[in-house]
């Protein structure tokens, strides 16, 4: 737990750009609200490493969202059903994936599966957009704020923090 | 910023990769481990696989030496397979349909001894325990538990005893009758008594007839004394007229009581009789009929085999669920929380999610028949068409299976039916041939029967069906050669089955999957009959006209102290009645008229 606030906290002191970090965070939240052992996560898994998502803010939002998801899971539920079984527009769009080759596989016509994957994926943007929101405007307040505190100049300077940086490099952070 | 990361494509081609690595490697360990848990939960018993061979690209699929348990003998197997193979098709399976076109299951071999025990492993068995229904169904071979035998052993017992001891404490109707009847008697004379007193006495009617005469003997002297002389005699003779009615019914009503009396006492002798089957009654004999000889002799062991089918049964009927019509929506299965239910959308092309189109089965060749293992010399069948969605797929499963068992034990077996589930309520049946089977068991039986078919030629021959949840099924055996082994508790019967003929069984079976009901009829059941009611009435005559002399000792002397007070009673109020109506008969003829003819005849 210590190392991933540590991990977080270096994050969003590095220089990462912003989108990469929202990115990796919104991405992470799919398997992280959605059952892990579900075919569109291994799409998840392409989407993280293909494209310039940061993959410590995915597992950091796989961890919270995951936590999250025990709570709402009765709620995915019963919008899951409601999807699959109450709006009759879309029972044609169902019968025909319920019958198509590999999507059965996707287990769609689950009401949790359905009902958090809609959510997360309604919820995909609004995330993203929030997150880079928030990592832009950390840096510009809390991160400068601290830079200027003398304490932290004091320990930038020291040499246990030089020994820190050089093993971190090392270690390839 | 650049936003393609070509290393991440590597990265997530190499752990693509590495997941398939791991399942190629693996795959036959997960299959084999999953395949082993869902059968043993499927069955209620242990399923072991020996080896597991899944060939991803043919898609086939080879299991090696399976074994499945007996659910109630964990040291045995129901069934050992040596050989399974199964041949998948491909395009159903994009579909996440799976669709076996061909199954061959060889060296097939039941009821054979394990070498280690069986027993489900506690995490399955909690499984199982769970989704077992929460009323025990009520089974065949506890409602036939009725029929089994007397406490033979009772009437060796019995012989000790005298027949005071036997009728101790037992309140005999005979006596008891006797007892009401003499206070009957006694209330009845009071009665007469009384009512004797009652009536005109014999001085009375002496006095009117007397006056009668000599009024008669009176002519009137002259006419005008004619009309009053007249009324005085018809006035007198109608008193006399009256107490002879009076004492004429009192006579027929005395004679109607007395015979009733006398017919009620006649009674005694068939209480005596009943008081001897009572307490013969309640020694504890009881004679079974010969239905219950066929059904301990055979009963036991066809209700065994009955319940173990209808479990085999359930077994594979829940494999196959009841279909809707094609089109219509199934239920959602019920998940636990946190899993949702997973909903059923119509299937509007292609196969069912599970399809066996066809399985062939070999028996294991040269199987060597030994002591509790049943083999066949040629066993093989086919089953075709089993599916989860019977409906969509539209034809019934149906199997045959045709062979004969090792050592000339039976000659031809021959087992075939259909499993329809293509709507409710579903219609299975299962026909079932089987040719002289030798029976031979010259050992102790596996069960304490006292009555068991040693030996004999078997020729079995039945249709069972279920609709719905009611059965309905025959079986006729027809018994050759048999020889019955009697236990100990039962040696009283040997001589009844020393010489027993050929005969046939039929076994009916009725009522409901979770209350059958099993009902015998059979042509031993005639000479049985008479043949036990014999050795009975032989064993218990001795002990029966003891306790007949000894009730006839108790009530005999009441008797005849009743027959006595009815003719002591007969006598004293006939000979009254009798002597009373006599003093009627002095009395003169009757008045005279008043008309012409009359009146001339007293002036003569």
């Amino acid at each position: 737990m210590i190392q991933q606030v540590i991990s977080i906290i270096r994050l969003m002191h590095s220089e990462t750009d912003p989108r990469q970090i929202s990115l990796g965070f919104a991405l992470g939240m799919i398997p992280g609200l959605t059952p892990f052992m579900s075919l569109h996560n291994v799409l998840v898994l392409l989407v993280l490493l293909f494209f310039r998502a940061n993959t410590g803010a995915a597992m950091l939002s796989w961890a919270v969202f995951s936590i999250l998801a025990f709570v709402l899971d009765p709620l995915f539920h019963r919008f899951g059903l409601f999807l699959l079984r109450d709006v009759g527009s879309l029972q044609g769009l169902w019968t025909v994936l319920f019958n198509a080759p590999i999507i059965p596989y996707t287990r769609f016509n689950n009401s949790v599966l359905m009902g958090s994957l809609v959510i997360s994926l309604l919820a995909f943007y609004p995330v993203y957009w929030g997150g880079k929101a928030m990592v832009m405007k950390y840096r510009e307040t809390v991160m400068e704020r601290l830079n200027r505190l003398k304490i932290v100049q004091v320990f930038r300077a020291s040499d246990l923090y030089k020994w820190y940086t050089r093993y971190s490099k090392l270690k390839g952070g | 910023m650049r936003m393609i990361r070509w290393k991440g494509l590597i990265a997530f081609v190499v752990i693509i990769v590495l997941i398939i690595l791991f399942n190629l490697l693996f795959l036959d360990r997960i299959i084999k481990g999953v395949v082993e848990d869902q059968a043993s939960l499927a069955v209620g018993a242990r399923v072991d696989i020996a080896d597991l061979n899944f060939k991803i690209f043919g898609l086939s699929l080879d299991i090696r030496d399976l074994q499945v348990t007996n659910p109630d003998q964990p040291m045995r197997n129901t069934v050992q397979v040596g050989a399974i193979a199964f041949d998948v098709a491909a395009r159903p399976l994009l579909r996440k349909k799976i669709v076996i076109e061909r199954m061959k299951v060889a060296d097939l071999a039941f009821d054979i001894p394990r070498k280690t025990s069986g027993a489900l492993p506690r995490k399955l068995r909690e499984k199982i325990e769970a989704r077992k229904k929460a009323t025990t169904p009520v089974q065949a071979e506890k409602r036939i538990e009725d029929c089994g035998l007397p406490d033979f052993s009772k009437l060796t017992d019995l012989k000790k005893r005298s027949a005071e001891e036997l009728l101790a404490g037992v309140n005999l109707q005979s006596a008891s009758f006797l007892a009401d009847y003499q206070k009957n008697v006694a209330t009845t004379k009071a009665d007469w008594e009384k009512r004797l007193a009652a009536l005109p006495t014999k001085q009375s009617i002496e006095n009117d007839v007397k006056a009668l005469q000599s009024l008669k003997d009176q002519r009137p002297k002259d006419v005008t004394q004619l009309q009053s002389y007249l009324e005085k005699v018809n006035t007198l003779q109608q008193k006399v007229n009256d107490t002879k009615k009076s004492l004429t019914d009192a006579q027929q009503q005395f004679q109607t009581e007395m015979g009733n009396l006398k017919t009620s006492l006649k009674g005694v002798e068939k209480l005596k009789d009943q008081d001897v089957k009572t307490v013969m009654g309640k020694l504890g004999i009881q004679i079974p009929s010969a239905t219950d000889l066929i059904c301990v002799l055979l009963g036991k062991d066809a209700a065994r085999k009955v319940n173990s089918g209808i479990t085999w049964y359930r077994k594979l009927s829940s494999l196959i669920p009841p279909g809707k019509p094609k089109g219509e929506k199934e239920k959602p299965v019920e998940k636990p929380r946190l899993k949702g239910v997973d909903i059923q959308f119509p299937i509007t092309r292609g196969y069912p999610d599970f399809l066996l189109e066809l399985a062939e089965f070999s028996v294991r060749p040269g199987g060597k028949l030994g002591p509790d293992i049943l083999a066949f010399n040629r066993l093989s069948g086919q089953l075709r068409g089993l599916t989860t969605q019977p409906s969509l797929y539209g034809k019934p499963t149906t199997f045959n299976v045709e062979g004969s068992l090792a050592g000339g034990v039976a000659k031809e077996v021959m087992i075939s039916g259909q499993f329809d589930h293509r709507a409710e309520p579903v219609n299975d049946r299962i026909d079932l041939k089987i040719q002289d089977i030798n029976i031979e068991q010259p050992g102790g039986s596996q069960t304490d029967s006292p009555l068991r078919l040693a030996s004999g030629n078997l020729n079995i021959k039945g249709s069972l069906g279920a609709k719905g949840e009611a059965l309905n099924g025959q079986v006729s055996v027809d018994v050759r050669n048999p020889k019955v082994a009697v236990g100990p508790s039962a040696a009283v019967l040997s001589d009844l089955f020393k010489n027993m003929g050929a005969f046939d069984i039929t076994m009916t079976i009725g009522g409901t999957l979770d209350q059958p009901s099993l009902a015998f009829s059979s042509s031993a059941v005639k000479g049985l009959t008479s043949g036990f009611e014999n050795i009975v009435q032989t064993k218990l005559k001795g002990i029966q006209d003891d306790i007949k002399n000894t009730i006839a000792s108790r009530v005999d002397k009441d008797l005849k102290g009743a027959a006595g007070e009815n003719a002591n009673l007969e006598k004293f109020v006939q000979g009254e009645l009798s002597s009373r109506l006599g003093l009627m008969s002095l009395s003169p003829a009757a008045a005279p008229s008043k008309d012409k003819k009359g009146i001339l005849q007293l002036f003569k």
